[in-house]
């Protein structure tokens, strides 16, 4: 009785609530607070702050934006109880990854990489999430989106923004625990221990907590870009502690920002591929005074 | 015999805060049977236009009635219009750091209100929310 009133209100969250209206006030994202942090806070600023065009798209992005639209159309029908056809989710992923190719200007392919290779990788991979992911756990929510305070563990609001985000897909597994999964492509399996730390799963869940005062579960169903594709699901757990510590990472990202802390992260690995090399350079020969 | 009913009614802010006055006039019209449908739908357009005008006309008049009071056409609806935002992200902190405050129940507060989240609360929603846990810590 207790899921299935879980699995209505799941149900009504994913028709009636969408990423785009919370994204119209003033925010904290998972993606803003890691561009920060772990990214490279000078392309925060360029991104949140100065607004600068990005000079192009890596077709990493829209890769995994027309990944995750099948992948939802299959969690769609695993919801609904609907029939799988393979071909028919693969041809969603084509028609939606080629026609954001045609319809995406400058887009950055990396390597010896092209649309037509990536399309046959993406099918590829979708067969294999297919084939792996557990038809026994109950999908109860896709694209839910939130919107929520970041709170410490004392319940005291730490910033005015809220911290809002999309969780892919939502599952209440056969032992009845709720299982809050994103949906990764990986050039490569990920290394030990990196779910562990990732800060994308303290946000989720401490909004699911804040939400439905339960604590759930939360995975990363990492699928790789290889010749022949794997499926791994990561775990991670949180406690109050981390969302704790969250709420002080926000609050000092906020107030780093406001005092307009912002520097290049030359040693990062996103910087080779940053769509803001040109700003970045630019921002080195001018003067300070 | 056809019979054609036209109604219209509109609500605007009233004078004390978070009230509204209601003008609603409607009529009935008996129409011959012999009507093209050209005929009909001028009939019908005319017909609206009549109530509609009376109500615009009758809110009119209580305006100028009060003529020590700002022109309400404009600036009472921008007012009603505000009301109608969503809530500032200040708002609901202040919101949320009252009910914290007082034990006050902020979910089954939206619930009441058919509200999902908090951060779908209208200003005047969350303006009487405020009022609710405040008018809660006087009366106590």
């Amino acid at each position: 009785m207790r899921y299935s009133a879980n699995r209505k209100r799941h149900r009504k969250r994913v028709f009636m609530r969408k990423l785009f209206e919370y994204k119209e006030r003033e925010h904290w994202s998972f993606s803003s607070i890691n561009k920060y942090l772990n990214i490279c806070s000078l392309a925060y600023a360029f991104q949140y702050v100065y607004r600068v065009k990005p000079e192009h798209t890596s077709a990493r992005l829209i890769f995994g934006s027309a990944f995750h639209a099948a992948a939802e159309m299959l969690a769609e029908k695993r919801m609904h109880g609907k029939p799988e056809k393979a071909e028919d989710i693969k041809d969603y992923f084509s028609d939606t990854w080629l026609r954001a190719c045609r319809l995406t200007e400058n887009i950055c392919f990396k390597g010896n990489e092209d649309k037509n290779k990536l399309n046959a990788t993406g099918r590829s991979m979708l067969q294999c999430l297919m084939e792996n992911w557990d038809c026994n756990e109950r999908v109860i929510g896709i694209a839910s989106a939130f919107c929520v305070p970041v709170m410490n563990s004392e319940n005291e609001i730490v910033t005015e923004l809220p911290l809002i985000g999309e969780i892919d897909c939502i599952v209440e597994r056969p032992d009845g625990k709720i299982l809050l999964i994103d949906w990764k492509t990986a050039a490569k399996k990920w290394a030990d221990g990196k779910a562990e730390k990732d800060l994308q799963a303290t946000c989720f869940l401490h909004a699911y907590h804040w939400e439905n005062n339960v604590m759930a579960e939360f995975a990363f169903d990492v699928i790789t870009k290889t010749k022949v594709p794997a499926y791994e699901r990561c775990y991670a757990e949180r406690t109050i502690g981390d969302f704790n510590k969250l709420a002080r990472l926000v609050k000092t990202v906020g107030d780093a920002v406001n005092a307009g802390i912002f520097y290049p992260n030359e040693q990062s690995c996103f910087c080779a591929d940053c769509c803001y090399a040109d700003a970045c350079k630019e921002w080195g020969t001018e003067s300070l005074l | 015999m056809l019979k054609l009913n036209a109604s219209y009614s509109k609500k605007i802010p009233a004078e004390s805060e978070y009230s509204s006055q209601s003008y609603h006039a409607s009529v009935e019209i008996e129409l011959s049977d012999g009507l093209q449908s050209d005929e009909l739908k001028t009939k019908i357009h005319d017909t609206f236009n009549l109530v509609k005008n009376a109500v615009e006309d009758e809110i009119g008049s209580r305006d100028q009635k009060r003529p020590d009071q700002n022109r309400p056409g404009q600036n009472k609806r921008s007012q009603s219009q505000d009301n109608a935002a969503p809530a500032s992200n200040k708002q609901i902190k202040y919101l949320l750091d009252l009910a914290r405050q007082h034990n006050f129940d902020i979910n089954a507060a939206i619930r009441r209100l058919r509200v999902e989240n908090v951060y779908e609360l209208t200003r005047l929603q969350c303006s009487g929310l405020i009022d609710e846990i405040l008018g809660k810590q006087k009366a106590a």
